[in-house]
């Protein structure tokens, strides 16, 4: 993955990465997985419509950097799912090339919450 | 949290403004309850202008506080519920009774969680002799 440029994320994740939350690998996928996401739906993303899914983005990202659980699967996210396949391949694409780079796969838990925080975004 | 007035409560996640209606009718006029941003939110308990801080995401682990515990620290915050596990009575009495003001949960509780969390927040407040505004009328 290309470094990405700065975003408008970089005082929420410098607070995450500066609070010990987020690991500094698990901030440079963010980047890079906010610009893939920018990319396919047009637009840019900015802290009024974009925090919750950042933020969720960076600490998956960091409970796989650091080896750690994944939330409990939620049965009304699962349920959800079903109704947005589009948005859960983005999200299996891009979770899956950070995996990639971790060395460890992401788990489906992480994909659906993700998908449920990208659905917010494509739905407004 | 202020001597006298409403308990302040700020709201942050998904469906925020939601939270925030549910907040304040769980609250029967005793709480006062505004939609923000994560970051604004846990500034406005850190500053003193706002008393407690709810947060939801889908999980309730992670994004629900994760601003809150970088402004707050981890000592102020408390994860009240996950999918699978609801909001209790007792646990919320535990966190507030170690001074925690920020508290996580998944959003498909909120209708349960958040009365319960607020009427938690009264009762340790009147049990600790704060004199909050009672109802109009």
């Amino acid at each position: 993955m290309s470094e990405p440029a700065a975003t408008a994320f970089d005082e929420r994740l410098s607070l995450l990465v500066g609070s010990g939350q987020v690991t500094p690998v698990a901030r440079r996928l963010t980047e890079s997985v906010v610009v893939e996401v920018e990319t396919a739906l047009g637009r840019a993303l900015g802290e009024d419509d974009g925090a919750p899914f950042v933020t969720h983005l960076a600490m998956a990202l960091s409970r796989l950097d650091r080896g750690e659980e994944a939330p409990a699967p939620s049965v009304a996210v699962e349920e959800e799912l079903r109704a947005h396949p589009r948005e859960h391949e983005l999200m299996e694409r891009a979770l899956g090339r950070c995996g990639d780079e971790l060395g460890r796969p992401v788990p489906a838990t992480e994909v659906a919450y993700m998908t449920m925080h990208l659905c917010a975004l494509t739905e407004g | 949290v202020a001597e006298t007035g409403p308990v302040r409560v700020v709201v942050s996640g998904v469906d925020a403004a939601g939270m925030a209606a549910l907040a304040e009718q769980a609250g029967a006029g005793r709480v006062r309850a505004a939609a923000t941003g994560d970051m604004a939110g846990a500034r406005l308990v850190e500053t003193g202008r706002a008393d407690f801080y709810l947060g939801t995401c889908w999980s309730g682990g992670g994004g629900a506080l994760a601003a809150a515990t970088a402004i707050l620290g981890a000592r102020r915050v408390g994860i009240a519920g996950t999918p699978g596990r609801p909001v209790r009575a007792d646990r919320m009495r535990e966190f507030l009774s170690e001074g925690r003001s920020a508290f996580g949960f998944p959003h498909e509780q909120s209708a349960s969680a958040i009365p319960t969390i607020v009427h938690a927040i009264l009762e340790h407040l009147d049990e600790s002799g704060r004199a909050a505004e009672q109802p109009a009328g």
